[in-house]
């Protein structure tokens, strides 16, 4: 074909395009990119200028379509009902709360998906390359997808406290059941549970999106003290008290706080951090109240201390701690 | 006629095995994709053969490219249209067959007009629709796969679960996909579709 300079072999750019979407598919898969595929795809440039080019202008278009996130509601509406739970299928919509600027990235780095995650009891902190600060608590798991421009993280299950560093040029979004959160300078937690999820802010704004029960959108710019609690349809704020806020967040130093709770709910939280739970079987015992502070992985100390002040007889099985009247 | 900018191209000075700074790739990136509607405006009005035009683009990337690894232009937008000025001018000179439209007004070839002025940098604008029409025009399934991906962060493997195909006719799905966005969001001149 007349098309091909005399310098290079005769291949189509649709060729050359074909070739590069396909590692580029590959490159973005989570997890899947190794240091052999990188010195490959390294050496699959070195053949021909155009395979580069090729690479990078597709490469651009698909980091720019990371604002598609902000059409998830229109999408999924679009979409034949996938079979996932009716929460899960509500993904929120989402708005257009993304980087504008052409999509220049970390083009070296490593894959582009990462994964953070801790176990039962664990806690873990990762810093990201900006400076900003992610704090894992137990049994939680976070995927990463970070760009030049953009970042975007999942909270698949459990609960993390975010300190973002804030950068105009760069949004910074968390997604967790789908709710979007969009930072927009701050420190806050997200906590996802089975039915609702709960984003307490500390500091700066945030903004959390959802919809309703019809998919409108709905949306909650939050204040320093606010904490949004949604549930599959519904987004409601409420205010907590800065002590509140800071209990909340005590296993960041691996202790929880309970302040006038009842003990279903105090045993709920800390079953998160142990292997072997507490059980009530009672529902008038586990509406009993208690307040204390307690290290999280020490659940003895709890039933022990259910034992001495309110009474209780403490069954300690081998699978779990039982305590009843 | 506009000024040229001096360039010259010959087959040696394509090197292949020499690696690019990342300078070089975030300008290209930066500077250089977003022209592409401007682009493959130009092109197209000054070549015949519709199906040459992904094959001019390519060539005219690969000598900015080339050029921009020795020394990044100041001129983007300048650098590039005398760029494909001067491919189109090699290419009629060189073919046998001399595209009629070309050959009438070979120093004519003005390229100005198709630039992007300063406001209208090209595509950064009005993204998110553009984005969302694009999408639409994809077919379903591929549509389907790249919005899991994307959207919902899956990977080719949790894809495949979901929409009870093979892995690889996933990867088939995103590859045009990826393609498909890339030629929507970049193909079409702005000028063509009325933006002020």
């Amino acid at each position: 074909m007349s098309m091909t300079s005399n310098a290079s072999p005769a291949k189509s750019a649709a060729e050359i395009d074909a070739a590069a979407a396909d590692w580029l598919t590959t490159r973005y898969d989570s997890g899947a990119w190794s240091e052999e595929n990188q010195a490959a795809l390294e050496t699959w440039f070195a053949e021909d200028i155009a395979h580069e080019i090729a690479f990078l202008r597709l490469e651009a278009a698909w980091e720019r379509a990371n604002r598609l996130t902000a059409l998830k509601f229109e999408l999924t509406e679009a979409q034949p009902k996938s079979r996932s739970t009716q929460w899960k299928a509500l993904f929120g919509s989402v708005a257009a709360l993304i980087a504008l600027g052409a999509g220049a990235f970390e083009y070296l780095s490593r894959p582009h998906i990462q994964t953070y995650a801790t176990d039962i009891g664990g806690r873990k902190t990762v810093t990201l390359a900006d400076g900003s600060h992610i704090e894992l608590n137990t049994d939680t798991h976070i995927r990463a997808e970070i760009a030049r421009d953009s970042a975007t993280l999942w909270l698949d299950k459990g609960e993390a406290y975010f300190e973002i560093k804030h950068d105009p040029s760069r949004k910074f979004v968390v997604i967790a059941s789908g709710r979007t959160i969009t930072d927009l300078g701050t420190k806050f937690r997200v906590k996802s549970q089975a039915d609702h999820v709960q984003v307490a802010l500390l500091e700066g704004r945030v903004s959390v999106e959802s919809s309703d029960a019809a998919g409108k959108p709905q949306k909650a710019v939050l204040q320093p003290g606010d904490v949004a609690i949604g549930y599959s349809h519904s987004l409601s704020v409420i205010s907590e008290s800065r002590k509140d806020l800071e209990d909340d967040l005590s296993w960041r130093k691996g202790t929880v706080v309970f302040d006038n709770v009842s003990l279903a709910d105090a045993v709920a939280d800390l079953n998160r951090y142990n292997t072997k739970h507490i059980v009530i079987p009672d529902p008038a015992v586990a509406r009993r109240r208690i307040a204390g502070t307690f290290r999280t992985d020490d659940v003895q100390g709890f039933a022990a201390l259910a034992q001495d002040l309110l009474k209780l007889r403490v069954d300690n099985r081998k699978d779990a701690i039982v305590i009843s009247r | 006629m506009a000024e040229i900018v001096d360039q010259t191209f010959d087959a040696e000075k394509r090197r292949p095995g020499v690696t690019t700074s990342p300078e070089v790739r975030v300008w290209f990136v930066r500077e250089v994709i977003p022209l592409e509607p401007s682009l493959t405006h130009y092109l197209r009005r000054n070549w015949r053969n519709e199906s040459d035009i992904a094959d001019l683009r390519q060539e005219v990337y690969v000598r900015v490219f080339e050029a921009a690894r020795t020394r990044i232009p100041d001129q983007v937008q300048q650098f590039v249209f005398s760029t494909a000025r001067n491919l189109l001018i090699d290419r009629v000179r060189r073919d046998r067959v001399v595209p009629i439209e070309t050959a009438a007004d070979l120093d004519l070839l003005e390229f100005t007009r198709d630039m992007p002025g300063p406001e209208r940098n090209a595509i950064a604008r009005d993204d998110l629709r553009r984005l969302q029409a694009a999408l639409e025009k994809l077919p379903n399934r591929c549509r389907q796969a790249v919005v899991l991906r994307k959207i919902d962060g899956l990977s080719l493997r949790e894809i495949a679960q979901r929409m009870g195909i093979s892995e690889k006719t996933v990867k088939a799905h995103l590859n045009d996909g990826v393609r498909a966005l890339a030629d929507m969001r970049y193909g079409e001149p702005l000028a063509a579709r009325g933006e002020p």
